[in-house]
């Protein structure tokens, strides 16, 4: 396989994230919405969007931004919840061999679950090079900064959100995070262990080691012989 | 915008960033190992399942079901705004019942 960069995939990864982008924006209104709730600057926001450019993350962050900020915490939980784009950097490393770092490293930073999954997509049907992400990434990362300043904006106009079960989104963008995961039984295993190991910790320690605790938890269950033939 | 927000933010970009550019080089170092593959591949759902049990089963009863609605919604349609309508609606719904 050619490691190329092109951009005419790039307009293809545009083009057909065209889709993928609404959904973005739907659920980047939902996080500009509740950085009013969680007492965020305007600029914190957008700083937050353009900067760290990671859904999951910035909603969890959310939850724990309360002044003095735990900083330490917050680094943290932000890297154990954006573990994920390590492997998925690592499933397109077939791609970028012969690729000179200076094109691949700033490339890299559009990485997210969603422009991920299109150019993996792509790439593996032989469709496009890595130019998809090129195209793909940058439209998903202008729809995550003008939902934000949109939902932000728009906050004002909503006073209280659990009116609305507003308060609710978080868990839904989750659920469906994880439903897009699924790929069949053998996920049950790790999600189980991951959960019921979650549900203890949280119940014993303060904070969010839940989530670090249970999610290495679950992964380990890859040591379970054999079905790690995912 | 206070000074201990703007390091807060400096460093999730950092380490996020981090991990966007590591995956090349973890593959390097764990090729052929099936078992650290194994784990690895189990991770981004393992995270996900951990950070949402207690917002799934240690909030309430109108809480836990309308997250098994939106878990139904989005496995058969694959679609996440209409995911977060289902879920939301339902638990404004069930709310008003429960």
């Amino acid at each position: 396989m050619d490691a190329r960069l092109t951009l005419e995939s790039a307009r293809q990864g545009a083009l057909r994230t065209l889709p993928v982008a609404f959904s973005v924006f739907a659920y980047g209104m939902v996080y500009g919405l509740l950085t009013r709730q969680a007492g965020l600057t305007l600029a914190e926001s957008v700083l937050s969007s353009g900067l760290i450019f990671a859904g999951s993350s910035q909603f969890v962050s959310l939850d724990m931004w309360s002044h003095p900020l735990p900083v330490t915490a917050l680094v943290f939980t932000t890297c154990v919840v954006n573990l994920r784009h390590v492997l998925m950097s690592a499933s397109l490393t077939p791609w970028m061999r012969g690729l000179p770092s200076r094109s691949t490293l700033p490339l890299l930073f559009l990485l997210s679950d969603e422009s991920w999954a299109m150019t993996y997509g792509a790439v593996s049907r032989g469709k496009s090079d890595l130019g998809f992400l090129l195209g793909s990434g940058l439209l998903i990362w202008a729809a995550w900064m003008a939902a934000t300043i949109t939902g932000r904006l728009a906050g004002a106009v909503i006073p209280a959100p659990e009116a609305f079960g507003l308060d609710f989104a978080f868990t839904a963008v989750f659920l469906s995070l994880l439903a897009g995961l699924w790929k069949g039984k053998g996920d049950i295993p790790p999600w189980v262990v991951a959960a019921v190991t979650a549900l203890l910790v949280d119940h014993f320690l303060p904070g969010k080691w839940y989530i670090v605790i249970g999610g290495l938890a679950g992964s380990l269950t890859g040591l379970w012989g054999n079905n790690a033939d995912r | 915008m206070r000074i201990d927000s703007l390091i807060a933010i400096l460093g999730m970009a950092a380490v996020t960033y981090l991990t966007r550019i590591s995956g090349p080089w973890l593959v390097r170092l764990v090729q052929g190992n099936q078992r650290v593959e194994a784990c690895l591949s189990r991770l981004p759902g393992s995270i996900l399942a951990a950070l949402l049990a207690p917002l799934v089963f240690a909030v309430g009863t109108a809480e836990a079901v309308a997250s098994g609605i939106t878990l139904l919604v989005a496995l058969r349609f694959r679609n996440m705004p209409l995911s977060l309508v289902a879920g939301v609606g339902s638990l404004v719904v069930l709310r008003h019942l429960l």
